[in-house]
């Protein structure tokens, strides 16, 4: 086995240019499909942090008492797709806006003369299929409508749930690209070295190698343009993330569950290209009539 | 060792071999002798299975060439010596490094097979090209490369295809007293030429033991 890494390796050495590019290539690749999946997982962090919170919030007028608003509450719930509404008095609403923001809420409260201006309000919880911004917009729009209600805002649930979905199908389609792309130009790199190598091969097939021994170095060489490629992409995106951390705020990086899977994927990525370009380079000798097995 | 019966070898409506037969026993040393494009390297072939008869039945070493399948191919070869007519060094790699080629696909361990490689190019007068590529060294140190990799693994059966044509004369004597002295340890040898002096010269040089002689003409062979 130490002759066959060492025999790679040499081989990579002599095809460096097309070997280099290929590596290069799918450095860029990894750094984009990494771009995609610290896009998706820090939405999606952001869905599940928000989970909590209510996607829209209808503010009653003052006039509306507690069990007027209750009553109301109560009556939207049976027409709309309305999961669960919450009261929220006008107390609760100041009493969370000083815990929001301090002696600030103190000063509107004074600025007010001693009356409180914060209006009572239901959050309101939607069925979950139900959190696309279209949708939320109706719900509120439709809410407006009553003259209870003073006003209605969206949190950016909607938003939020709409950029999911798209990026959902956004990074489903950059893994597929990427390992598309990935197997191509590692199956290119490692058949150009592997035909490079024709008079060697076509030697060592007479001389008595075995299958298995002509093989490994394909694969070999697969396996190592895929790892490192995954692991060159991986540290430029780390190197990126840190150099614009200060404009990503709290984003975490990557999971280290995701790095691993990246480098791993990237190896097996490697493995079936040095299988695949072993098939072709024996499947062009049988067709030029050279009996390598 | 070597049994061929009635081998026919026909390539793209030429044919090359007509229901060709010899024998060559084991320890055997002998000479396949014909003009340019007889089929000398073809009916060679044939021997180490680079191809395939179109008729007739094939025996070397032992195993009938028809049975062998792709995993006992390699086995097979592995006991077969081969001096290519146009030496088939890798070019890539360095004279030392050709000729470890043939041990390190045995799983020779690093010690032996550098002290091998050492002792056979001492042999070979190519210590000093150790560290020299193909390209650097002479048409006759290639051969001598060529020859010293068929060997290397002291194969039972040594194939050397037409490799002493360029050597000049003292030189031929010498690679084939070396294949002489091969055949006395037990390897059979096969050598093919088209100088049909070859075998009568060596014998009366080297006061060599009498070898047997093929004669390959319009695809039959006569002993």
């Amino acid at each position: 086995m130490r002759y066959q890494i060492q025999n790679a390796f040499i081989h990579i050495g002599q095809k460096s240019t097309i070997n280099l590019f290929s590596i290069i290539a799918l450095s860029f690749l990894t750094l984009l499909l990494s771009a995609f999946l610290f896009n998706h997982s820090s939405i999606y962090k952001e869905l599940l942090h928000r989970e909590t919170t209510a996607p829209l919030i209808a503010f009653a007028n003052d006039i509306v008492v507690e069990e007027e608003a209750r009553l109301f509450a109560n009556q939207i719930r049976k027409t709309q797709h309305i999961l669960h509404i919450e009261y929220v008095s006008k107390e609760e609403n100041y009493t969370r806006a000083e815990r929001q923001f301090g002696h600030l809420g103190k000063l509107i409260k004074n600025a007010m003369s001693g009356s409180n201006p914060f209006p009572a309000s239901l959050e309101i919880y939607v069925d979950p299929t139900n959190t696309s911004r279209k949708s939320l917009e109706k719900i509120a729009f439709e809410l407006e409508a009553y003259d209870k209600i003073d006003d209605v805002v969206l949190t950016g649930h909607g938003v939020l749930t709409d950029i999911f979905r798209q990026t959902n199908r956004m990074t489903v389609a950059s893994i597929a690209i990427t390992v598309l792309l990935s197997l191509l130009f590692t199956y290119t790199a490692v058949l150009k070295t592997g035909k490079n190598r024709h008079q060697e091969i076509q030697l060592l097939n007479l001389i008595g190698a075995t299958r298995g021994y002509i093989r490994a170095p394909f694969i070999l060489h697969g396996m190592f343009i895929g790892f490192s490629g995954a692991l060159l992409g991986l540290a430029c995106f780390y190197f990126l993330y840190c150099v614009f951390t200060f404009q990503l705020g709290v984003l975490e990086f990557l999971p280290y569950r995701q790095l691993i899977a990246i480098v791993i994927s990237g190896t097996i990525i490697g493995l079936f290209a040095g299988i695949f370009a072993h098939r072709n380079y024996v499947v062009s000798c049988r067709k030029k009539a050279l009996n390598i097995t | 060792m070597i049994q061929l019966h009635q081998v026919s070898y026909s390539y793209q409506n030429l044919s090359v071999l007509e229901k060709a037969s010899f024998r060559l026993e084991r320890g055997e040393f002998g000479f396949l002798i014909g003009e340019s494009g007889a089929g000398k390297t073809t009916l060679l072939k044939l021997l180490y299975r680079e191809l395939i008869p179109s008729s007739g039945a094939l025996n070397v070493l032992g195993q009938s060439l028809a049975d062998l399948t792709p995993s006992t191919l390699p086995i097979f070869r592995r006991k077969i010596g081969i001096v290519f007519q146009d030496c088939n060094l890798v070019e890539t790699k360095t004279v030392e490094q050709n000729l470890a080629i043939p041990q390190k696909l045995i799983g020779t361990k690093k010690q032996i097979l550098r002290d091998n490689v050492n002792n056979l190019l001492h042999q070979m007068g190519l210590i000093h090209h150790k560290k020299a590529f193909p390209k650097d060294i002479s048409s006759n140190e290639r051969n001598r490369l060529a020859i010293a990799r068929a060997i290397i693994n002291s194969p039972l059966l040594l194939i050397v295809d037409q490799a002493t044509e360029i050597l000049d004369p003292k030189l031929t004597l010498e690679m084939l007293s070396l294949f002489d002295a091969l055949n006395f340890q037990g390897t059979t040898v096969l050598v093919a030429t088209a100088d049909p002096e070859l075998p009568d010269k060596f014998v009366r040089s080297k006061n060599a033991s009498t070898k047997r002689v093929f004669t390959l003409k319009d695809g039959y062979i006569t002993t």
